[in-house]
């Protein structure tokens, strides 16, 4: 039976809105014959969240003890996943009804892509969803077209919080970047570098404005300038030594 | 000009050990043409090595100003890099007279090659000196069998902390990986099945044990212990599938 494994890096301060996360997920109809599982790893020295995750039948939690960073905490999630493709969904974002299904759906017609980008609404504090433009052509993606974007741009041409990619790739690749910041940019370059994927034109997710989101912290933008640095480095040396997995 | 960059993470509680791991550092001798730089990038909030650094004439300094732990450290390091090949020192330990000149001879005489290992000398708290045991045979060392043995073993049959390494392999391969424990055996598993490296006799370094020391801290030796070896297995694996 093929699964998907939705990986959460969850910490305490998001225990009020992880339920509603888990019900986005409950929520979700997948293609006849998948299964998925939720895997939700906290972050922090004294973790909170297992009782929210006892109230969903696929999750799995598992508490560190310590503070890892949101990296680290995703890639001991993507440790201990079973499913042939990993979705990352954030603890405080929502998967969009049939998002998980989009997804799937877009890798069964296309066998050979390697990752799926999701399309995001924002999720206002009001509740209400306000619809944002693509940042770049929807439909399939050839490899290495990400990460011209990248280099032309200086930014992702999606939101790489909705991504969804096949386990082994992600592995491969080392999962997500030991990068203060980005460190799921740095991901997508890797992969996107390596394999075609899909950009969703279908809204697969929901993005939670909010006051404790991590990038609106006030000592956010200091190193980011190093981690596109590194990103940028990171393709180019892909390219140059034509590999990188 | 060919250009060596040695990384060090270093944090405020190195700050007795920095000054003689810098002086090991001016006073390498390098093969003719080849120039060094001392990439020493700082973590934690409250910085404090800016002076100690400067000392140095090779060096280049940067504090993170909030505390990232060693792989962030070390990857923002990198992403400073000029060289052609990067060289790891940790903070609390010394280069050898030469350490520098063996690795960039073998580079030059094997020109396939993406990766040197050296072995340290192990210097313990009561000032006795000991031998570190190589675990592989000496000499060209090719793809898989790192691998193989970490695989195996569950354990590195390298030490880490005295590799030399092309730094664009390291980029490709995004640097240290984000793994609790074990973010540079990671780092040396995907590069090491994927390219040739050498492991040299020689020692090239002093590994300093020290009441310091991250490893002796009972954090360090938790259950994460096991979840990051299976990490770098998965790794191993995911690029044996894939390539």
């Amino acid at each position: 039976m093929p699964l998907v494994s939705v990986l959460t890096a969850a910490h305490a301060d998001r225990a009020p809105l992880l339920p509603a996360t888990g019900d986005s997920l409950a929520a979700q109809v997948l293609p006849a014959g998948w299964e998925l599982e939720w895997i939700i790893e906290e972050d922090g020295p004294e973790p909170v969240l297992a009782p929210v995750a006892a109230a969903f039948p696929q999750a799995s939690h598992r508490a560190l003890g310590a503070r890892m960073g949101v990296a680290s905490t995703r890639n001991l999630a993507l440790a201990r996943a079973r499913g042939d493709l990993v979705h990352v969904l954030d603890s405080d974002d929502l998967l969009a009804p049939g998002g998980l299904a989009t997804v799937i759906d877009a890798f069964e017609r296309h066998p050979d892509i390697g990752w799926v980008a999701g399309q995001a609404d924002n999720l206002m504090p009001d509740g209400s969803r306000v619809a944002f433009e693509p940042l770049s052509p929807t439909g399939r993606v050839e490899a290495g077209a990400v990460n011209d974007y990248v280099l032309e741009h200086g930014r992702g041409p999606f939101h790489p919080a909705g991504l969804t990619v096949r386990t082994d790739l992600a592995r491969a690749v080392g999962g997500w970047a030991a990068l203060p910041r980005a460190e799921d940019m740095a991901l997508v370059v890797a992969v996107a570098e390596l394999a075609a994927g899909y950009h969703t034109p279908e809204v697969t997710w929901l993005y939670r404005q909010h006051p404790g989101q991590m990038t609106r912290g006030d000592d956010w933008p200091d190193l980011d300038p190093a981690c596109w640095q590194a990103i940028r480095q990171r393709i180019e040396s892909m390219r140059k030594w034509g590999k990188g997995v | 000009m060919p250009l060596l960059s040695i990384i060090t993470a270093a944090h405020a509680g190195r700050a007795d050990f920095l000054p003689s791991t810098g002086e090991s550092v001016a006073s390498q001798e390098l093969p003719p043409g080849w120039e060094l730089e001392w990439l020493v990038q700082e973590d934690g909030s409250e910085p404090h090595l800016a002076e100690i650094v400067e000392t140095v004439p090779q060096a280049r300094y940067h504090a993170n100003g909030q505390q990232r732990g060693i792989a962030d450290t070390r990857n923002l390091a990198l992403s400073r890099a000029r060289g052609d090949l990067v060289r790891t020192l940790d903070s609390d330990d010394l280069l050898l007279p030469g350490a520098l000149a063996g690795p960039i001879e073998r580079f030059a005489e094997h020109p396939e090659l993406h990766w040197v290992a050296t072995r340290p000398k192990y210097l313990d708290r009561d000032g006795t000196w000991f031998t570190y045991f190589l675990l592989l045979p000496t000499g060209i060392v090719r793809p898989r069998v790192v691998g193989d043995y970490l695989m195996r073993h569950r354990m590195c049959p390298l030490h880490c902390a005295g590799l030399t390494m092309r730094t664009a392999s390291v980029r490709a391969l995004g640097g240290w990986a984000a793994n609790p424990r074990t973010e540079d055996i990671e780092l040396l598993a995907a590069l090491s099945e994927l390219t040739l490296g050498y492991l040299e006799p020689e020692e090239s370094w002093i590994y300093r044990m020290h009441d310091g020391q991250t490893v002796h801290d009972p954090a360090w030796g938790s259950n994460l212990v096991g979840t990051s070896y299976l990490m770098v297995h998965n790794r191993i694996l995911a690029i044996r599938e894939r390539v």
